[in-house]
């Protein structure tokens, strides 16, 4: 039996952080990958997802408005934002509202990320 | 003498006494009537006199008043220069918080970059032939290096002039201390050498961090302007009892005994213009009050200045 790797979805506008998660962590899970929130949204229409990672400030649709909106589709799936910012009153509003479960920051560190997603 | 002229005698007696009665009884009526009218004019005149009396009362009550509001009014004027100080100086904070975040953001994006690049390379080079080529290491750790060392600055940043009222955050003072010194790292680069004595575990309190980075900034950027040329700066932390104790003490030219006083006075400064806006420490011995704190400054001209700063730990 082989074990289940967990689909992770990641959601961010720099095409580099992209292209960076993907190679740091297809080895031990299945990555994809979304530009944009709406993006976001259609990915999680047509795919089974275990974890949502989104960055925050995105043109559009922000990181938590992104998770709010798909969490009341999706609520099985845990969602985390990662931001180069500090925290800010609406992070910590979705945090304590259970929308996000944590906020990660950048510079990334590979093993905790990896720590939430194997949670 | 004749009877007749005796007669005679006696009525041109008599007529004289009637005229002179009449004249007295005249003379005495307008002399009642004179006494009433100046019965009249001094009552007049006393009740002129108390409303006198009362009209220098009342200004009497009204130059006090005045004194008063004279006082009262250059004491609202000294608190509100000190409010319209700290307003800037809060909106110069907030500023400065908006700008730091937004820098931070720009920053931390391309770090990520270079933190992932990183993160990648090591597995790839881990795998490879190159697994323990001393250079490649290297040049990997220098990479990894470069990151957190900017990374902590950044962070420091966000401390520094994060803006939120609560006092109720957990405030590492080593951490505090720390991230200051960074800051400062420039201007104390190769110049001042910074002597820690702190206590061997962590110092948390509960306090405003933002603010707490304010006072120790304050304080290390005047101990470090106070010294001239190459110079100490030593920081001493400790615990007693239910407080802490932090002191800064710098080798620098020192405070005049004149000045001592003034130091925490608003608007007070020895600095040139542009080089200080004398809120300094006003503003630092503000935020230590707000945290149920004490500041004193013990200093000696041409040696250089102690400050101590107790906070309580609850």
């Amino acid at each position: 039996m082989t074990e289940h790797r967990p689909k992770v979805l990641y959601v961010d506008d720099e095409p580099i952080n992209l292209k960076l998660f993907e190679i740091n962590f297809r080895k031990k899970f299945d990555v994809i990958t979304a530009n944009s929130g709406p993006e976001g949204l259609r990915i999680l229409e047509n795919n089974s997802v275990d974890v949502v990672i989104s960055d925050m400030k995105m043109p559009e649709m922000n990181g938590v408005t992104f998770c709010e909106t798909a969490q009341k589709k999706y609520n099985h799936i845990r969602y985390y934002l990662l931001t180069g910012f500090d925290s800010t009153p609406e992070i910590e509003e979705a945090i304590s509202r259970s929308i996000v479960k944590k906020c990660l920051r950048k510079p990334f560190n590979k093993y905790e990320i990896e720590e939430v997603i194997q949670n | 003498m004749k009877n007749t002229d005796f007669e005679h005698l006696y009525n041109q007696l008599r007529e004289k006494y009637e005229r002179h009665e009449k004249i007295i009884v005249q003379a005495y009526s307008s002399l009642k009537k004179k006494e009433q009218q100046l019965k009249e004019i001094n009552a007049n005149l006393e009740c002129k006199q108390k409303e006198l009396e009362e009209i220098n009362n009342e200004l009497y009550k009204n130059n006090i008043i005045n004194q008063n509001n004279n006082i009262e009014l250059s004491r609202a004027l000294s608190q509100l220069k000190e409010t319209q100080s700290q307003l800037v100086q809060t909106e110069k904070m907030a500023s400065l918080g908006i700008l730091t975040a937004g820098i931070a953001h720009e920053i931390n994006n391309p770090l990520n970059f270079i933190m992932c690049s990183h993160t990648g390379l090591t597995e790839f080079f881990e795998n490879s032939s190159y697994k323990t080529d001393n250079h490649i290491k290297f040049l990997l750790d220098s990479l990894k290096e470069g990151v957190e060392r900017t990374s902590s600055i950044i962070n420091g940043l966000n401390e520094f002039s994060r803006n939120t009222e609560t006092t109720k955050e957990e405030c590492n003072i080593h951490k505090i201390i720390d991230n200051c010194l960074t800051i400062l790292q420039h201007t104390l680069k190769h110049r001042v050498i910074i002597e820690k004595q702190f206590y061997p575990d962590n110092i948390i309190i509960s306090g405003n961090s933002g603010k707490l980075h304010q006072v120790f900034l304050n304080i290390l950027t005047n101990a470090e302007q106070a010294i001239e040329n190459k110079g100490n700066i030593t920081i001493k932390t400790s615990i007693t009892n239910k407080n802490i104790t932090i002191t800064i003490a710098d080798t620098g030219k020192g405070i005049d005994k004149a000045h001592l006083k003034k130091i925490t006075d608003p608007f007070f400064t020895t600095k040139e213009p542009g080089k200080g806006t004398g809120l300094g420490l006003s503003i630092t011995y503000n935020i230590i009050k707000e945290h149920n704190g004490n500041i004193t400054f013990n200093s000696e001209p041409k040696m250089g200045t102690e400050v101590k700063i107790t906070l309580p730990i609850k």
